[in-house]
C-alpha cells in the first residue's frame, strides 16, 4: 500500500518489524521479498511517485574533488530511485572481484562469487533479462550468429553484458506494492537521521518529516539503510545523537573510499586499416535466450595479475572520428592477409573503445558533511573523488592492450592521448555515476563498516542496503549486484526474523 | 580464421634457396637486398598507401627521436632490413611478395612481442613506424613521392 505522509498526524509513530529507508533498487527489491510474509514492512521513501524539484534539491552538495557531474544530478529522489535513469547495463562482478588480490590494497569481499550467485539468478527476471548465461560466450555466437574476436587471452578476453529494458522499478513494481497488505511505502517520508540507545548499538527510531509537513518517527525491529552510495553514509553521519561522530562510525570509515568507475569515452579510437569490419557482436544489442545481450572486452586475470592492474571493461562503440587523419588505411597492404575471413558490407571506418575501470580501493576519496544546509538545515554532502597514479597507469596499459590487439589482429591501428608515456588524464575524464564504498563490507571493524550479513558492525539491528557497501568495484556495472545483496539480505532478516 | 603460417626468412633460406651474387642483378619479379639497400627502399615503401599520412607518420617519428640529424634512407633502410633478418653485406634475391610477407610478419611479431612505438599519439609497431620513416626521408630527396 501506498501512504503520503503529507496526510499523517504531526507525531505520528509508525510500527513495523523492518523499516526500510528508500524505494530505489534495493529497496523495492527487499520490500517485495516480504509481500506475503507474516512481517510487516514499511519503506520510507523521500520522493512521491513522480519527480519533484525541492526533495530532489535535497540531493544538493559539493565537489571538491576531482571534476564530476554535480552531486545532484547523478541521482533520482523519488519512487523507484536511480532507477528512473539508469542504463540497464547489466553484468556480475568477476569471481576474482571478490577475492583478495595481493597488487590491490583493501581489496577482497569476505563473501565470494558463489555466495552470492543463486542471488544473481534470482535478480536476473528482477530486471527483465534473459537466462543466467554470463560464462558462456559460445552460446551467444551460436544464437546470433556473430564471431567474437580473435584476442590474445593473455590480453583481453570477451565477455557477456546484458541489457534490461531498462527496469524502472517505480513503474514495474508499483502496483505490486500498491497491492501488499503488509508492506506499506510511505511516500515523502524524509528521514533525518536514527536515533539509537546510548551506548550507540541498536538503532530505536528514525526520524522523519515532510518538507514543510507533519514530523513523524517510525520504530522497528530492525532498520535497513537503502538510500545509495551517497546518501547511505550522510544519513550515518548525521545521526549523532550518541555518538558525535556517526553511527557506525566509530573508526571513523563511514563515507571513505567512496569509489566510482573511471571512464575515458573514447580511451582510443580504431581506425580500420581494413574494410568491413564484423564487430556486431560487440555495438549491436542482441536478442537471445529471453533477454538482449552484448559483449564487451575485459581485461585477462593472467594480466592483471602479472601486471598488477585493476579490472576494466572496454565497449565498442561506433562513434565520431576523434582525428583529422585516420592512418589505418595506411597498412592496409599489411593487413591484408590477415582479415579477409572477418568481414562484413560495411567498408572501412573506425570504432571508439570506451573504457570503464576499476579505480583502487583509496580511504582519503570520501563523503564528508559540508558547510551548506538543505531544506531541513541538515549538512549537504562533500564529494571528495579522489584518483592516484595507479588510475592513470591502469588506463594507458588498458589502452595500450587494446591497441596492440587490434594492431596485432590486423584490424586497424589505435590512437588516443592516453597512450602518450608518461600517461596523464585526457580531457575526457569522466565518473561513471557509481557510487560506491562508502560504508564497506568487511569481517574486521577497524576495516569496514558492515559485516558479511550486510550488518553495521556494533549495532544488532541496523543493516545496510546497496553499493555503498562494496569493498571494491571490479568492472561490472552495480545495480545487479546491489539487488542480489539486497536479496540475500532480505533471506538473513526473514531467517532473523523468524 | 585460419592459423597464420609464418613466411620468416629461414624458412625461405630453406626452401627457396638463396643466391649470392657479387653483382648487381634484378628480375621483374626479385627485390634485391645488398649492401647499397637505397635501392629496396622504394619496394618497402610500397607497402604503404595514403603516403601523405604514412610520410606525415614518418616525420613524427623521427622527430620523436629527438636526434636533430635525420638518418639518410639508405642508412635506415639497413637498419630496417637488418631487423627483418637479412643480412645486407651479400647480395641476396628476394621475390617481392616474399619480402612482403617477411616484413607482414615482423609486424605482427612486433605486436606479438610488443615492439611497439606511440607516433603522433597512434600506437604502430616499430616496423611500421621505420617503413613511414623511410618514406619521409624518401620524400625529401624524390618531392613526388607524396
Amino acid at each position: 500500500m501506498f501512504i503520503d505522509s503529507y496526510k499523517l498526524p504531526n507525531e505520528h509513530v509508525i510500527e513495523a518489524d523492518v523499516c526500510i529507508v528508500g524505494a530505489g533498487a534495493a529497496g523495492i527489491s527487499m520490500a517485495r521479498e516480504f509481500i506475503g510474509t507474516s512481517q510487516k514492512v514499511v519503506v520510507l521513501e523521500s520522493g512521491g511517485l513522480e519527480y519533484d524539484e525541492r526533495t530532489q534539491s535535497l540531493y544538493h552538495g559539493k565537489n571538491i574533488g576531482l571534476p564530476t557531474f554535480a552531486v545532484h544530478t547523478n541521482r533520482l529522489r523519488f519512487f523507484g530511485g536511480t532507477t528512473n535513469h539508469w542504463a540497464g547495463h547489466c553484468r556480475p562482478l568477476d569471481a576474482l572481484d571478490f577475492q583478495r588480490r595481493d597488487w590491490v590494497p583493501d581489496s577482497g569481499w569476505p563473501i565470494s562469487k558463489a555466495d552470492l550467485d543463486p542471488y544473481y539468478r534470482r535478480t536476473q527476471p528482477i530486471c527483465q533479462l534473459g537466462d543466467y548465461k554470463y560464462e558462456d560466450l559460445g552460446f551467444f555466437e551460436k544464437q546470433t550468429g556473430q564471431r567474437r574476436l580473435k584476442l590474445n587471452p593473455s590480453r583481453l578476453k570477451s565477455v557477456v553484458y546484458n541489457q534490461s529494458p531498462p527496469t524502472r522499478f517505480g513503474i514495474v513494481y508499483r502496483e505490486e506494492l500498491r497491492n501488499a497488505q503488509n508492506v506499506a511505502v510511505y511516500l515523502n517520508a524524509n528521514v533525518l537521521q536514527l536515533e539509537s540507545d546510548p551506548s550507540a548499538s541498536h538503532v530505536t527510531v528514525a526520524r522523519a518529516a515532510c518538507i514543510e509537513g507533519p514530523r513523524f518517527l517510525a520504530r522497528a525491529r530492525v532498520f535497513v539503510l537503502a538510500t545509495g552510495g551517497m546518501e547511505n553514509p550522510r544519513l550515518l553521519l548525521l545521526s549523532r545523537g550518541a555518538n558525535p561522530t556517526g553511527l557506525g562510525n566509530d573508526n571513523d570509515l563511514v563515507g571513505r573510499y567512496f569509489m566510482d568507475h573511471v571512464l575515458l569515452r573514447p580511451g582510443i579510437d580504431i581506425s580500420f586499416s581494413v574494410p568491413d569490419v564484423n564487430l556486431r557482436l560487440y555495438h549491436d544489442l542482441h536478442q537471445v535466450a529471453g533477454g538482449q545481450m552484448f559483449s564487451v572486452l575485459a581485461a585477462s586475470e593472467q594480466r592483471m595479475r602479472q601486471e598488477g592492474l585493476t579490472n576494466f571493461r572496454i565497449h565498442l562503440v561506433p562513434d565520431e572520428l576523434h582525428y583529422d587523419h585516420p592512418i589505418g588505411y595506411v597498412f592496409s597492404a599489411l593487413d591484408g592477409d590477415t582479415s579477409r575471413e572477418f568481414a562484413n558490407p560495411e567498408g572501412y571506418g573506425s570504432i571508439g573503445l570506451h573504457l570503464v575501470l576499476e579505480p583502487v580501493p583509496n580511504p582519503e576519496s570520501r563523503i564528508t558533511l559540508g558547510k551548506k544546509h538543505d531544506l531541513f538545515d541538515q549538512q549537504h554532502i562533500e564529494v571528495n573523488w579522489q584518483l592516484t597514479e595507479a588510475e592513470v597507469a591502469n588506463a594507458h596499459r588498458a589502452m595500450e592492450l587494446a591497441a596492440i590487439e587490434f594492431g596485432r589482429m590486423g584490424l586497424g591501428r589505435g590512437f588516443g592521448k592516453i597512450l602518450r608515456d608518461p600517461p596523464f588524464w585526457p580531457g575526457n575524464l569522466e565518473a561513471g555515476k557509481h557510487h560506491c564504498g562508502t560504508t564497506r563490507m568487511s569481517d574486521n571493524p577497524k576495516t569496514g563498516v558492515v559485516d558479511a550479513d550486510c550488518r553495521v558492525h556494533g549495532i544488532d539491528n541496523l543493516y545496510i542496503a546497496g553499493s555503498s557497501v562494496f569493498p571494491v568495484i571490479g568492472y561490472a556495472n552495480p545495480t545487479l549486484t546491489i539487488i542480489a545483496l539486497a536479496l540475500r539480505l532480505t533471506d538473513h532478516l526473514k531467517g532473523r526474523l523468524d | 580464421m585460419s592459423q597464420r603460417q609464418p613466411t620468416s626468412r629461414r624458412r625461405f633460406l630453406k626452401h627457396a634457396g638463396v643466391f649470392l651474387v657479387t653483382g648487381i642483378a634484378t628480375s621483374g619479379s626479385d627485390t634485391v637486398i645488398s649492401s647499397d639497400p637505397h635501392s629496396v627502399a622504394a619496394e618497402l615503401i610500397r607497402l604503404l598507401h595514403m603516403r601523405d599520412q604514412a610520410g606525415h607518420v614518418g616525420h613524427a617519428y623521427l622527430k620523436a627521436g629527438g636526434d636533430p640529424n635525420l638518418p639518410s634512407v639508405a642508412d635506415l633502410t639497413r637498419t630496417l632490413l637488418e631487423r627483418l633478418g637479412f643480412d645486407v653485406q651479400h647480395l641476396t634475391l628476394v621475390p617481392t611478395g616474399t619480402l612482403r610477407s617477411i616484413v607482414v610478419e615482423k609486424v605482427h611479431q612486433d605486436y606479438e612481442e610488443e615492439h611497439v612505438a606511440v607516433v603522433d599519439d597512434w600506437l604502430l609497431s616499430e616496423t611500421e613506424a621505420n617503413l613511414c620513416a623511410i618514406l619521409f626521408l624518401e620524400s625529401r630527396e624524390k618531392p613526388g613521392l607524396i
